[in-house]
């Protein structure tokens, strides 16, 4: 897909953003109406931004490559990463199978995520058992982000040696869920452990390799629509604000803040933009995007906490959002496939990766 | 490793004179550094662990969640019968050793670290408190040792909550008074013009740790028509017309201490509430700065060991592929990292105290170094927990939110960094 057709699909979800998140967020409470997510999916959902072929991760995009969800995302997260996050989980369920209001279950603190378990499932994986010609799952799987409104589970399971994925309703028999509690970012995200416990199911065998490139480049997108949110918000901010008889703006030591801030988000953008251009099937591809979610996510948290420091004490206080800002990054950060399982994935010499 | 290969047992293949120089005990770092100091402060921090343990620990998580539902003014008087709320002058007037006088920082700073390893908003709470009173104690202002200090101290050994707090941040000048280029053209909004018998205050301040429940406050106002020469220190009552309480802020951590605005409407100040002289309350202001900024050290390395304690915990226990997470090497190597900045850390602040005074380069210093440090310490525990990281059960993200502030509080750590250098300008570096 062309520039112009990736920024228009970006515009759109600017305009999306403006006209219904921003009210969302807003000033009050300590992540915004929550109350109000299920409506703003509806209408995300009616403007085209999640489901159908054009919406974020849509079938358009096994074609037109990730530029066009990744552009959504990042406009998206200029306002709030976590309603992005959401559209986010959803379109990645929608891209396994499981349309409408879904998610993908896979990691476990029962295995490890490296280069091994990406190629054929580990000890530990959600497993499916075939009980009289009927295949059933069992076994864990944590951490699993959804939408808020998660109706149907898409399960990377082991399958006779090979990874498979099938679908489930979350509301089958044999399949219990246990919320996380209370978190420090994303609040417009669901996050649920998932245990299943013979949940009938049927199965087709699938690499989780495409799935896991497209949630890394995802979340580079929303730590870069955050990071270009709070950096708007910074520079606002500066030229409004006095300070020892001069806007802020013109202090060094802020000028110094908003311009590491600055590049810090333009690298980021610009380590996106080169791994977007050179997507493509195979390994070389994940372990790119697992570089590009290292870094840009630790640039980005980076860029938000310095944009924090220019509000100085008001950066702290709910008002601002800034201090929301800082918690999304922060928990961009470490969630699944967090900073230490990047490094390994990106210890091992992947043919082309570097090229 | 094989059991013959542990230090304390290689230890024992040494004649008498080798085992007493190889010091193999495994032992905590904490148990080490306690053994460096003199034994009342060794004792002293037995003590802050302690009651950091029993009683503000069991509190951290609902006070994070919920402040209002934890009662502030309890836990003070807790502290108080410890004698922890009276200890920063000598006797007559507080339960200070004369001979403690030559560590006048490193107790604060070891209470600091011992009760915001357990919680950064209730340690908070509880140490701004000193603040509060510091400008009485700096000010060397006798008067104000016999009739306030010694009013103060005498009712929270009584079992008052009589907390005091600290108050010079205003809405249009938070870092202008924390700086001295800024200070020249600060837009100041608190105001007072001398009446008969007193003076009448108006205006706002805010961010205002303990505002809300504080009985005494120490407020900074200059005189109508003129600038921070004119600054002068006063001490309010939360009693006194014309005071009140503003919004209460809410705050990204450190939430089990309040953070209010004070509004001012004509309040008159009798004139025996002036502590030091008037226009004396800059000198004050940036001598409170250069004792209290170490204990914000102390108070951010507390706080990224209290998330090191929850990582260390979490990872002997969590298990990754059939074994603990501690039996990675990649997880022992970023536990061992913290360590040695804890250390680094800890080291910074004991020197800062180590001062006969403290001065602008050494608590500035301290405070820009710990909180920077801290700040990545829990953010890279947060990271080793993996997705349990931004959960709010295992404490580490709150320790990480209430880490960012002490990077913003006592003055900005650019601001900070700039006091570094303005007192050391004319000095020779080398």
């Amino acid at each position: 897909m062309d520039a112009r057709a990736t920024e228009a699909f970006a515009e759109t979800a600017r305009r999306f953003a403006e006209r219904e998140v921003q009210a969302l967020v807003g000033t009050e409470g300590r992540d915004g109406d929550l109350e109000a997510l299920p409506r703003l999916l509806e209408r995300a959902e009616g403007a085209g931004l999640l489901g159908g072929d054009y919406g974020v991760w849509g079938a358009a995009s096994q074609e037109d490559g990730p530029g066009p969800s990744v552009a959504v995302l990042a406009a998206l997260a200029e306002a709030c990463a976590g309603v992005a996050a959401g559209l986010h989980f959803a379109g990645l369920g929608a891209a396994c199978g499981a349309t409408g209001r879904g998610a993908v279950a896979w990691l476990s603190p029962a295995w490890r995520l490296d280069w091994a378990a990406l190629r054929a499932p580990p000890v530990g994986a959600v497993r499916l058992r075939d009980e009289a010609g009927a295949l059933r799952l069992e076994g864990e799987a944590s951490f699993v982000h959804a939408a808020p409104g998660c109706e149907r589970l898409a399960v990377f399971a082991e399958h006779e040696g090979a990874w498979a994925l099938s679908v489930v309703p979350i509301e089958a028999p044999g399949l219990r869920r246990r919320e996380v509690g209370r978190r420090c970012g994303l609040a417009a995200t669901e996050v649920a452990h998932y245990a299943f416990e013979g949940a009938p199911v049927e199965a087709e065998p699938r690499s989780p390799q495409p799935h896991l490139r497209r949630l890394l480049l995802g979340l580079c997108a929303l730590s870069l629509g955050n990071a270009r949110g709070a950096l708007a918000a910074a520079r606002a901010y500066s030229t409004a604000r006095r300070q020892g008889g001069a806007l802020i703006a013109r202090h060094a030591a802020v000028r110094l803040l908003l311009g590491d801030a600055a590049s810090r988000v333009a690298g980021a953008a610009g380590h996106l933009e080169a791994v977007i251009e050179r997507e493509g099937p195979g390994e070389a591809a994940v372990w790119r995007a697992a570089a590009a979610r290292l870094r840009i996510s630790e640039a980005c948290h980076a860029a938000v906490s310095d944009c924090l420091q220019v509000f100085g004490g008001y950066g702290y206080m709910e008002d601002y959002r800034l201090e929301k800002r800082l918690r999304d990054a922060m928990t961009l950060r470490v969630l699944g496939p967090g900073p230490d399982t990047l490094r390994q994935l990106c210890a091992e010499p992947v043919r082309g990766a570097l090229r | 490793m094989k059991l013959q290969l542990a230090p304390e047992v290689a230890r024992l293949s040494l004649g008498r004179l080798g085992q007493r120089l190889y010091d193999a005990q495994p032992r905590s770092i904490w148990a080490h550094d306690t053994e460096t100091l003199p034994r009342r402060l060794a004792l002293a921090r037995h003590r802050y662990r302690d009651f950091a343990a029993s009683e503000i620990t069991p509190l951290a998580l609902q006070a994070d969640r919920d402040p209002a539902s934890v009662d502030g003014r309890a836990l003070f008087r807790a502290a108080a019968r410890q004698g922890f709320q009276t200890e920063m002058m000598p006797a007559p007037w507080g339960g200070l050793r004369l001979r403690s006088l030559r560590h006048l920082l490193l107790q604060p700073s070891l209470k600091a670290e011992e009760f915001c390893a357990a919680c950064g908003g209730l340690g908070l709470g509880l140490l701004a408190h000193e603040l509060g009173v510091a400008p009485l104690f700096v000010a060397g202002d006798l008067r104000a040792y016999t009739r306030w200090l010694g009013r103060i101290y005498g009712e929270i050994r009584r079992g008052e909550p009589a907390i005091a707090a600290f108050a010079i941040t205003e809405p249009g000048a938070g870092s202008d008074v924390e700086e001295t280029e800024g200070a020249a053209t600060a837009r100041l909004g608190t105001w007072y013009r001398p009446v008969p018998g007193g003076y009448r205050i108006s205006g706002r301040k805010c961010f205002i740790s303990n505002g809300a429940v504080a009985r005494w406050i120490t407020l900074f106002a200059a005189e109508a028509g003129h600038g921070l020469e004119r600054w002068t220190c006063f001490l309010l009552d939360s009693g006194m017309q014309g005071l009140s309480v503003g919004r209460s802020e809410r705050k990204m951590g450190q939430r089990g201490s309040d953070a209010s605005e004070l509004v001012l409407e004509e309040v008159f100040v009798p004139a025996d509430r002036v502590i030091g002289r008037e226009g004396a309350g800059w000198a004050i202001c940036r001598n409170v700065l250069n004792f209290s900024r170490p204990v914000v050290g102390a108070i951010a390395l507390g706080i990224a060991r209290g998330a090191f304690e929850h990582a260390s915990a979490f990872c002997r226990s969590a298990r990754l592929g059939g074994r603990p997470l501690c039996d990675y090497q990649e997880v022992q190597l970023a536990l061992a990292d913290m360590l040695i900045r804890l250390t680094a850390m800890r080291a910074t602040v004991w020197h800062a105290a180590r001062y006969r005074l403290p001065f602008q380069a050494s608590g500035a210093a301290a405070k820009v170094f710990c909180s920077d440090t801290a700040w990545s310490v829990c953010n890279d525990a947060m990271a080793l927990l993996g997705d349990h990281g931004y959960l709010h059960t295992h404490s580490v993200e709150k320790a990480a939110r209430d880490a960012r502030l002490t990077q913003i509080y006592e003055g900005t750590n650019q601001i900070n960094r700039l006091a570094v250098f303005e007192s050391q300008r004319g000095a020779e570096f080398l």
